[in-house]
């Protein structure tokens, strides 16, 4: 999404959607949850948000920041 | 209808009409334990400020909450206050956007245990009105850190850390400060008694002017923070806990500010602003970035006047422009990101609103950061990116990662995704949540 590495080195990544919080498991400290579990590849991505402009080649890679401090006077 | 009874209504209408435009107040005693010395009107005008005073009958409750809901459900304005021996003293106002009828209920927040709840008044209307809002400085007391350095910043040859504030409520026995100097824990007595540089006896607000400090080689660059515990003792032997952080700056010296105006300084790095009561009101402006080229105020701040006195002094050379303030934004809000100008194939349509921002086009966002959050800069940051994705539920979850193993500072960190039977998975229960892991994707 930065535009830092190429769409091809980002791996496939699992999403929960349509959830619903069933209980807590206290003691394991986990969510049970029913969902549809799915797997998003980054070509899943590009074809429904169409490719990143401008592409990683040509993308701005270093960022400059500027800082204001805002204070009451005393 | 004849002439003299035509007139008869016109009079009884007039006295209809004055009789309905008499203001009505709150019961002062309606919220049970609450006396109210100020009644307060049930009509009220957007950008009125007024003061609700009074008491509360048991003093050690150390905060209160006014929570305003909408009676359409929309949106509640909470007006959250500290209570010192069973007095209260807050501001409270609404901005031009948030005219309706409201209901009112009271929270208080004993020192432990869960808040209880008055009964609701029903109807508090607040009519549109107009014109600036000239919000007292009392109105960001109750928006600020607890306990905290001020400035909150220190540097490393300095002898003694900055004049160290505690705002307390109830009724107080003993506030004590804790502090690691030399390897070394020390502990320092905070005082409410008007002297050694505490402003005013008796309002809450402990201080202590000078605690010496020789900090240690691991505290200098570590995000530059030391922590302070301050421990609170009330009257009745409970024990409230607050932490106090303070920035160490190593070495060199810090380059020694100019005066560009009345208000506005710059050093080398910093652009420093005074607020003369104008720049966090409910009426600021927020050059609106997603949701197109109109002013929203629903943060409180002016972020178009701060950016437009920034690039009055400063050049057009940076990306993004933070805002650090020892304040919170309305209803608390403490780190928010404003996209000004986005890119194409990251699930938003590109716009670029940099020229209402007095950008000449190279600004990409605005970020507030309040003091008090050390963390969140690189959250804030990317978020101008991530995520505006559908396949990944977005919106629901606010521009986060969500329920995903995506991983990084945006959420998305489902460790494991555990199968238990068809359509039911367990899910570690910070999943959603670890924001700050200093963790990066490479989605």
């Amino acid at each position: 999404m930065m535009g830092l590495i190429p769409a091809a080195q980002v791996q496939p990544h699992l999403v929960l959607s349509d959830f619903e919080l069933l209980h807590v498991d206290e003691e394991r400290d986990k969510f049970i949850l029913s969902g549809c579990l799915d797997t998003v590849t980054v070509e899943q991505i590009i074809a429904e948000v169409g490719p990143r402009d401008p592409d990683f080649e040509r993308s701005q890679k270093a960022f400059r920041l500027g800082t204001v401090s805002c204070r009451l006077p005393h | 209808m004849s002439i003299r009874f035509r007139w008869l209504g016109a009079v009884l209408a007039a006295l209809w009409i004055c009789s309905g435009a008499q203001a009505q107040n709150v019961p002062a005693d309606y919220f049970g334990d609450l006396r109210l010395a100020t009644p307060l009107p049930t009509e009220l005008r957007t950008g009125q400020v007024f003061s609700l005073r009074g008491t509360i009958d048991d003093p050690a409750i150390p905060e209160i909450s006014f929570v305003f809901s909408e009676v359409t459900g929309a949106g509640i304005r909470e007006f959250r206050v500290a209570a010192v021996e069973g007095r209260f003293d807050q501001r409270i106002f609404f901005g031009h956007k948030e005219a309706g009828e409201y209901t009112l209920e009271v929270w208080f927040f004993p020192i432990e245990g869960p808040g209880q709840t008055s009964i609701r008044y029903h109807t508090i209307k607040v009519a549109q009105d107009s014109g600036p809002i000239e919000v007292p400085v009392a109105y960001y007391h109750s928006l600020i850190d607890k306990a905290r350095f001020e400035p909150n910043a220190m540097r490393a040859d300095d002898k003694f850390m900055p004049p160290l504030y505690v705002r307390t409520g109830g009724q107080v026995r003993r506030v004590t400060a804790f502090v690691t100097s030399a390897g070394e824990e020390k502990a320092y007595e905070l005082r409410d008694d008007g002297a050694e540089g505490d402003a005013v006896s008796g309002d809450g607000v402990y201080t202590h002017a000078a605690i010496p400090l020789v900090p240690d080689e691991l505290a200098l660059g570590d995000f530059g923070n030391l922590r302070s515990g301050v421990q609170i003792i009330y009257a009745d032997g409970t024990i409230n806990w607050q932490v106090a952080e303070c920035g160490i700056v190593a070495g060199a010296r810090l380059s020694e500010p100019t005066r560009l105006s009345a208000n506005v300084y710059r050093s080398d790095h910093v652009l420093n602003l005074v607020d003369q009561g104008d720049l966090f009101r409910a009426s600021g402006r927020v050059p609106s970035g997603v949701m197109g080229h109109g002013f929203s105020n629903e943060y409180g701040l002016d972020f178009a006047q701060v950016s437009a006195l920034f690039y009055e002094h400063l050049p057009d050379e940076f990306d993004f422009l933070v805002i650090r303030s020892a304040h919170s934004l309305i209803n608390g809000v403490q780190g928010v990101n404003i996209g000004v100008k986005k890119v194409a194939g990251i699930g938003l349509e590109p716009f670029d609103n940099a020229e209402h921002w007095s950008s000449g086009g190279r600004l990409r966002s605005a970020l507030f950061i309040n003091f008090g959050l050390v963390g969140p800069l690189v959250h804030e940051l990317a978020h101008n990116w991530s995520t505006f994705l559908a396949l990944f539920n977005s919106n629901f979850w606010g521009g986060h990662w969500g329920l995903s193993d995506v991983g990084g500072v945006l959420g998305g960190n489902a460790e494991a995704f555990e199968q238990l039977e068809e359509g039911v998975y367990a899910v570690n229960t910070d999943a959603t949540n670890s924001f700050w892991g200093g963790r990066y994707s490479n989605l």
